[in-house]
């Protein structure tokens, strides 16, 4: 009995990684980068009026489609903890990149084939490592600001 | 009445024959001539000086054991053993820190390559930073393998570019080309080095030994990448800076008076890891690999994109490309 429970556990496992397409790459978890996660430590006992009266996600400037206005087009609206895609599917936040491919499918080709974004882990076949779309890019302000650069080299010092 | 030229010629041989003839003399006579007694009068100044000057680096400072150690490729592996601890110990009397010195060699199979996606490069420097960090690199004098090099849009005249630009970025109408060392398959500073201290690896990498490197600075001329730099001090680093992680060809804290350069991080790229500053850029732009792998990214890129070298026209054949891709 013990045996074939932890068999089908062990098939379900390969057939959920496999069928996500990621067997080949490591992506980097997102859901340990972000901050409060999980999301459903404070929304499992707020009420929606709470919610409104706390003000939190007021900071949230979203500059990524005109006319978008419902929060519920990417988060799911039963659990916190999972986004949702255009079609109904239930995806965790390690799968973002999923979500992203639904309209930037040709970004996500391009990532999928190490021709897009930071990398890290090696060259090496198997030891490369992904970082995932919302770890370089805010998904509610995608578009990446100018950043400072490092200071200069010393004048006559160098070479 | 003037005298020809051929005269002329003919008197001064005369002229040096007769000395040379009473130089004969004299140390017929004394058992000491000239060359070797002014020999010996700087072998007493420099010892000397030696007496009175303060006590040396322990890095690079010139042993017993220093002296007569081998070139790097005639060391057998116990010689190696007993001189990275000699080194081990060196900087743990200089710097007070222990570290590790390794020797890691070329896999075989494989060649590394590079690429740089110029659209993407948005001029941060934050592989500039990890390269000092990672290569134990002197902070004063500064000494930096990686130059960010800020060019107007539509050229590329190397001549007039822009190094020291500073501030926000990318800027507008600009575009930044960040240049190090080629690892060329021709390199004209390994053919300049009258001691053979630097040679190519099989996998490609232009490495130097620093202990048989004598500071003549030829390969620094010939370089024309300006990618080879010349410790002109000993190098200073903070303590809790120093990486640990050593290895004898790359990133050993050098001693003073000898060259430099950038060598794809081999003690991290030998062993399957990427170059520290395709780990520290943010946009991608920085692509490595073995290129003599099919299913490698700097394989592909050769292969699908239009891709150019610096200096094409030097015949250096250079390792690390450009290209330009969204």
């Amino acid at each position: 009995m013990v045996k074939k429970l932890t068999y089908v556990i062990f098939v379900s496992l390969v057939l959920f990684y496999t069928v996500d397409g990621f067997s080949d790459v490591e992506v980097i978890s997102r859901e340990k980068a972000i901050e409060f996660y999980p999301c459903s430590r404070c929304h499992a006992f707020l009420e929606k009026k709470d919610v409104q009266e706390l003000k939190k996600h007021r900071d949230i400037t979203f500059r990524h489609m005109e006319n978008v206005t419902n929060c519920f087009l990417c988060h799911d609206r039963k659990n916190p903890d999972r986004l949702v895609m255009l079609d109904g599917k239930i995806k965790r936040y390690d799968q973002v990149t999923e979500l992203c491919a639904q309209c930037h499918g040709l970004r996500f080709k391009k990532w999928k084939k190490n021709m897009h974004g930071h990398q890290t882990g090696g060259w090496k076949e198997g030891k490369n490592k992904r970082y995932a779309c919302t770890h370089c890019h805010n998904p509610h302000a995608p578009k990446i600001k100018p950043m400072s650069s490092k200071p200069a080299p010393h004048k006559g010092e160098h070479p | 009445m003037t005298k020809s030229l051929d005269q002329k010629y003919i008197e001064a041989h005369h002229k040096w024959t007769e000395r040379e003839e009473k130089a004969r003399q004299e140390k017929k006579k004394t058992g000491v001539d000239r060359r070797t007694f002014l020999k010996g009068m700087a072998a007493v100044g420099a010892a000397s000086a030696v007496a009175k000057a303060k006590p040396a680096e322990a890095i690079g400072n010139l042993t017993f054991e220093n002296f007569f150690q081998k070139h790097y490729k005639r060391m057998t592996p116990e010689d190696k053993e007993r001189v990275f601890k000699r080194i081990q110990r060196e900087i743990k009397q200089e710097y007070k820190v222990d570290v590790k010195v390794s020797d890691p060699r070329p896999i075989p199979g494989v060649k590394f390559a590079y690429a740089l996606n110029l659209s993407l490069c948005n001029g941060n420097r934050r592989c500039v930073e990890a390269c000092i960090k990672e290569n134990n690199q002197s902070r004063s004098p500064q000494i930096q393998y990686i130059k960010v090099l800020e060019l107007d849009r539509g050229t590329l005249d190397l001549e007039k570019s822009d190094r020291y630009y500073d501030g926000e970025v990318p800027k507008k109408d600009k575009f930044y080309l960040p240049v190090q060392c080629n690892q060329c398959d021709n390199p004209p500073c390994v053919k300049v080095c009258p001691v053979t201290a630097t040679w190519k690896e099989e996998d490609g990498i232009v490495v130097i030994d620093y202990d048989w490197c004598i500071g003549c600075r030829y390969c620094q001329v010939a370089c024309p990448y300006e990618a080879r730099s010349f410790n002109f001090a000993p190098v200073e680093i903070p303590k809790d800076e120093i990486n640990p992680n050593q290895s004898y060809l790359s990133n050993r804290i050098r001693p003073k008076g000898v060259m430099e350069k950038c060598t794809f991080c081999l003690h991290r790229t030998r062993e399957g890891k990427y170059p520290a500053c395709l780990e520290a850029c943010p946009t991608g732009a920085r692509k490595f690999g073995n290129i003599l792998d099919p299913k490698s990214d700097v394989y592909k890129i050769l292969k699908e994109k239009h891709t150019f070298v610096l200096k094409e026209e030097l015949n250096t054949i250079p390792q690390f490309f450009y290209y330009v891709s969204d």
